[in-house]
């Protein structure tokens, strides 16, 4: 494109300078117009202002902090946990209604399973029209009590939350795929209530549970409750480790806002690597290491140091 | 685990490897969101939009570029979308927005050693300035002065030629120096 005339000299345009300074021209164009520059004080100084300024302009341009990423993570893992609650196993780029949807069908299946007793909350007439999906199509219905219970006679287990309308949940806990369903789908709960509740019940479950997905250890390690994470931790560390779970810790240790679950994951951490060193990659050693070197708090360096040095002997 | 390996089974419904092949890319994404928009709440809204139509799109995804150059174009036009119809909605409501945003390039110049409250000021004035530029302008200027993408990039990025990212470059740039003119007056 044609270069618009200078404005002082006559030879170089502010947008030639441009072009020089973000490294756009050809070498022999740019070896050309840094010879001018040498040559000509008016051009220089013009080069010299452009440069400054833009130097400052890009000074300035934000970075996103570590929480902001964090929270934009969690948020979005939270979404793709409710999405594969609320549709079944999704596929990615599934257009149509779930309802209309082969998996309603097996919604249906699963509505039967879990035994739901929803009452009037969830249409009995439709079998296929409910599940989890509605329930977390319809937050109201959430509320800060809940109380599980394990009828061992029966083994049937209960999920009772009081709402403004009372919904119960309940099914065997033998089948691990109900466990799962059911602790997924309250912790996309608004309310973080019933998230801790639901996490517990996921404790309680634990032997039931073959393999807990990356996706739902970083749901619970990232919810926005600090009460949640904290519980989730300790049901999480009661399970077989896995690189997962590892890497979870090293999340937390990385990025979460409280000191003592940071603290905490690192206590973890130190047990875990005691018992299996192979499960922290190297990729996660530079990760500790910015721990060791950037962490505010001097407690938690000098703890990942030493951790760092057990590791390394 | 390989990228294609985890894009195949991202692409089969597999959310974890969807996570996971995010996971590496998506601090760029909330990176070109907050530069674009100044804000972090806008950044973090236009960052779901953005993961959330990815996923959306996967099974369209060909494996003809690399995963993180198509998340990044996705970024691009969400970013872009969004302002566009910013845009259209403040025109209806707000017929005037555009002369009123120019009135802060006559606030008080900027002298001496800048204090951190100095530099804060600017950062919102650059903002408040690079409000002013079409969305594909402030889209030219941030993808080259702020993230260093050439030229070339751009343009493929935004599917136009070199050309006319250089103009959109150069207007963006022309109209920051008038808009920033105490600050610009002070380094020459």
């Amino acid at each position: 494109m044609r270069i618009e005339s200078p404005d002082t000299c006559g030879r170089l345009s502010t947008e030639l300078l441009e072009l020089l300074y973000y490294g756009e021209l050809p070498s022999s164009r740019a070896a050309s117009v840094r010879e001018h520059l040498d040559g000509c004080k008016d051009c220089r100084n013009r080069w010299e202002a452009l440069r400054t300024w833009l130097d400052k302009v890009r000074s300035l341009s934000p970075e996103p902090s570590e929480e902001t990423l964090h929270r934009c993570r969690a948020e979005f893992s939270r979404r793709l946990l409710k999405e594969s609650v609320g549709r079944g196993k999704v596929r990615p780029g599934a257009s149509s209604p779930w309802w209309r949807t082969p998996w309603a069908a097996a919604a249906g299946v699963v509505l039967f399973l879990l035994g739901f007793a929803a009452g009037w909350v969830v249409a009995p007439t439709a079998e296929g029209s409910a599940g989890p999906g509605y329930l977390l199509d319809h937050p109201e219905f959430y509320t800060t009590t809940a109380h599980i219970s394990y009828d061992a006679d029966r083994d049937v287990l209960s999920l009772e939350v009081v709402a403004a309308r009372r919904l119960q949940i309940t099914g065997s806990p033998q089948d691990p795929e109900k466990a799962r369903l059911l602790a997924r789908s309250v912790l996309a709960a608004t309310n973080p209530a019933v998230r801790r509740q639901a996490v517990e019940l996921l404790g309680e479950l634990s032997p039931y549970v073959q393999e807990i997905e990356p996706a739902l250890i970083a749901a619970l390690t990232t919810d926005p409750n600090a009460a949640v994470r904290t519980r989730s931790l300790e049901v999480l560390l009661r399970r077989r480790v896995t690189p997962a779970l590892c890497q979870a810790l090293i999340d937390v240790l990385l990025n979460d806002p409280n000191l003592a679950l940071r603290l905490r994951a690192l206590e973890a951490l130190s047990e875990l690597l005691e018992k299996e060193p192979a499960m922290l990659r190297p990729s996660e050693v530079t990760r500790l290491l910015q721990v060791a070197q950037n962490s505010e708090s001097t407690l938690l360096r000098r703890r990942t140091n030493a951790l760092l040095q057990e590791f390394e002997k | 685990m390989e990228e294609p390996e985890l894009v195949e089974r991202a692409q089969a419904g597999d959310v974890d490897a969807f996570t996971r092949l995010v996971a590496e890319h998506d601090r760029a994404v909330l990176r070109l969101a907050l530069r674009y928009t100044g804000s972090e709440d806008e950044a973090a809204d236009l960052y779901q939009e953005t993961l959330w139509r990815a996923y959306r799109s996967l099974p369209r995804f060909r494996n003809d570029s690399r995963f993180s150059t198509w998340l990044f174009r996705i970024a691009v036009n969400v970013c872009l979308k969004r302002i566009e119809k910013q845009r259209k909605e403040a025109a209806v409501l707000e017929p005037i927005a555009s002369e009123q945003s120019l009135s802060f390039s006559a606030t008080t110049p900027l002298a001496g050693p800048e204090t951190a409250f100095q530099l804060a000021e600017f950062r919102q004035r650059l903002y408040a300035a690079l409000q002013d530029l079409s969305p594909r302008q402030r889209m030219v200027f941030v993808l080259r002065h702020f993230e260093g993408l050439p030229l070339a990039e751009i343009a493929t990025l935004l599917k136009c030629s070199t050309g006319s990212v250089k103009k959109y470059l150069f207007a963006a740039t022309r109209r920051l120096r008038e808009l920033l003119q105490d600050v610009y007056q002070e380094t020459l």
